[in-house]
């Protein structure tokens, strides 16, 4: 595992007119991170810059390339010809784990996300929910150094929410994750920092704590204070 | 009312989350078993003929030619479709995989399935001719480059679907494919462009990808990509899209091959024989003829010769199983024309295998033909294909009938075919002193 934390340094993006992210800079220096921001304010161009699937109009934004990282995209693709567990073993494969350690592997980690009584079930007849953890195996079975999600939560209900964040406060004790969301429930839970993104723009940087505090009201409420912040209230 | 444990809570969640799986989707034969099965058995028929072609196998066999432009560029197409779907559904690897392991995963993956499946359909093909004791021959080597040939294919075709992630690459790939070899074939030397290796060639097998296949090749492979294009656009699904485009690479390739199989049968030059050997005439088929025209001529020799036996020339037609050395000679019964290929210019071991592919002898013993032309299909046919154009007597008595693709009169035809046999009956019977009865 690299010692040296992620550094991201002046993302710059412009599709067409539109500029998606405007120098946006961070260190993922703490164990879970998350951006937070409207639809359309740039999350996922800046995650997927990260993970390098995009490329910033400048190069060489990202300090350390060559890390090893997991992606759990926002709508992971079913394939209806793979059960979980070969699905998984793929994702392990790609990582470079050979043959006979990757199946080992998939299995871990679907026992890890509880679906290893489901291994052989196709990725296309389980809930999203249930292939959202799956995903999350898939991207954890590649033992990465840091984590990226992007919005891991969304569209699940009550249950699955929990049992997302629930595996993800486990990951974060032994791998550092960054994530995207505007599920504010969620970050107050799992993040220990707060990057909030407003067309493009970070808007705030630090604790959730200290974003708690820039609410307006007494209450210290997450939810207020990132209105306040994105110029609602 | 207590409070249940954390615990207990956990594990009431998991039980939610861990509904059970349906057991019913266990017991469907699996699509990775079944669909190599349909391709094995679907090209182990297509080699065999249904049979037809046994003792003739090596033409499919060593088909090298026919890998390379019929097979090679579909092989491409799916190649390319697989690869980006491969590449949509795992994109959340792409960010720990490096380019060299994920084109190895893919490529290897997808050349060894289309390689097993190629081995195993050869390899069918193989068993069942030699139940039918067809010798083992070296020849049978040819059929190597094959596997080589395809291997090649799959990687290029992974490679392009892996890098451009584009599912319209997959018809596109085909399309080039077969554009680039037809359009190296108009300046190619001959032995390039010549179906079947070293057994095709003896048949005389030649693809004739000429302007006229250019243009309709062309304008199948448009009519293909605009369906694609117009059915995604519709659709406008992602699924949905690579389906379409895996579709219409089938099309393409499909649409090449027929035409290129038609456009093969129809101008290869046809030579019919009528030759008297010892004691009774016998029509003869030259051997370079492929095998499909060979089985047309057959049918088609046969209901001229039930012509004849309506029209009072030959009085009686009869099957016989085979037709063995023996029956070739005084012991045959007399006035029996035993239909044969020709064995002119072919290899040692040929005859003998062409001569069982043609088990007919006409005879007067008695009325026994299976199959049932009519002069009117015989009309029709050589109307639309064949005139006779030459007539040549050679010691003792063989008469040559060349046959070509030109269009004629149903009625002249037969009326030339029927004097043509029925001049060589008559040097026959002048010149043996066996000649059967009733000539």
């Amino acid at each position: 595992m690299s010692s040296a934390p992620l550094r991201v340094q002046n993302a710059r993006k412009r599709y067409g007119r539109l500029l998606a992210l405007a120098d946006v800079s961070f260190v993922l220096d703490k164990p879970c991170t998350a951006i937070v921001g409207m639809n359309g304010s740039g999350k996922s161009t800046l995650i997927r810059i990260v993970v390098g699937l995009e490329k910033s109009d400048r190069p060489g934004v990202i300090s350390n390339s060559g890390m090893r990282i997991g992606y759990l995209p926002q709508n992971p693709p079913t394939t209806r010809y793979l059960s979980a567990h070969a699905y998984v073993e793929y994702f392990a494969r790609l990582g470079g784990a050979d043959a006979s350690s990757a199946g080992r592997r998939a299995h871990d980690a679907l026992d890890w996300v509880g679906l290893v009584e489901q291994r052989n079930r196709k990725t296309s007849h389980l809930s999203g929910g249930m292939f959202r953890r799956v995903g999350l195996a898939a991207a954890l079975v590649v033992d990465p150094d840091v984590l990226v999600l992007d919005e891991p939560t969304s569209g699940l209900d009550p249950v699955h929410r929990a049992s997302i964040r629930r595996l993800l406060l486990d990951s974060a004790t032994r791998t550092p994750i960054l994530f995207a969301s505007h599920i504010l429930e969620d970050v107050g839970v799992l993040a220990d920092r707060c990057i909030v993104l407003d067309q493009g723009s970070v808007k705030f940087s630090g604790s959730v704590a200290a974003l708690a505090a820039i609410s307006p009201n007494a209450d210290s409420n997450l939810e207020d204070a990132f209105l306040s912040l994105v110029a609602i209230l | 009312m207590t409070t249940p444990s954390a615990t207990t809570r956990r594990a009431a969640i998991r039980r939610v989350l861990h509904t059970d799986s349906a057991p019913i989707l266990t017991r469907f034969i699996s699509i990775k078993i079944l669909l190599p099965l349909i391709l094995v058995a679907d090209e182990a028929l297509v080699f065999s003929r249904a049979g037809q072609w046994k003792g003739d196998w090596l033409w499919t066999a060593d088909w090298t030619a026919g890998v390379i432009v019929l097979l090679g560029p579909l092989v491409l197409g799916v190649g390319a479709w697989h690869a980006a779907c491969f590449a949509n559904t795992f994109q959340g690897a792409r960010v720990s995989a490096s380019w060299s392991r994920w084109l190895s995963l893919t490529a290897i993956h997808y050349a060894a399935a289309v390689t097993g499946i190629h081995a195993v359909a050869v390899g069918c093909t193989v068993v069942i001719n030699l139940i039918d004791e067809t010798p083992w021959n070296l020849v049978y080597l040819h059929a190597l480059p094959q596997f080589v040939i395809l291997a090649a294919y799959c990687f290029v075709g992974s490679a392009m679907g892996t890098v451009v992630r584009w599912p319209v690459l997959a018809p596109i790939a085909a399309i080039a494919a077969y554009g680039a070899y037809a359009f190296a074939g108009q300046f190619l030397p001959d032995a390039w462009t010549v179906f079947g290796g070293a057994t095709g060639q003896l048949s005389g097998l030649r693809p004739r990808i000429d302007r006229d296949l250019l243009q309709a090749g062309t304008a199948v492979a448009v009519i293909a990509l605009s369906s694609c294009v117009i059915g995604m656009s519709v659709t406008g699904v992602r699924n949905r899209n690579c389906l379409l485009a895996g579709v219409s690479a089938l099309l393409v390739t499909g649409c090449f091959t027929g035409l290129a199989r038609f456009d093969q049968d129809r101008f290869v030059p046809i030579a019919v024989v009528t030759e008297c050997v010892g004691d009774a005439p016998r029509v003869c088929l030259d051997a370079t003829l492929s095998p499909a025209i060979r089985d047309q001529l057959h049918r088609d020799v046969l209901a001229i010769v039930r012509a004849q036996q309506r029209l009072g020339v030959v009085s009686v037609v009869e099957r016989v199983e085979q037709i063995s050395p023996a029956a070739d000679g005084p012991q045959q019964q007399p006035g029996t024309f035993p239909l044969a290929l020709s064995a002119d210019a072919v290899d040692d071991d040929l005859p003998a295998r062409i001569q069982a592919l043609v088990p007919y002898v006409v005879s007067n013993a008695g009325c026994r033909i299976t199959t049932e032309p009519t002069i009117e299909s015989a009309s029709a046919f050589l109307a639309e294909q064949f005139v006779a154009r030459e007539v040549t007597g050679t010691a003792p008595a063989t008469l040559v009938t060349q046959l070509d693709a030109v269009a004629a009169q149903p009625a002249p035809l037969v009326a030339a075919w029927l004097e043509s046999v029925a001049a060589a009956q008559k040097t026959c019977a002048t010149n043996s002193t066996l000649a059967p009865p009733g000539f």
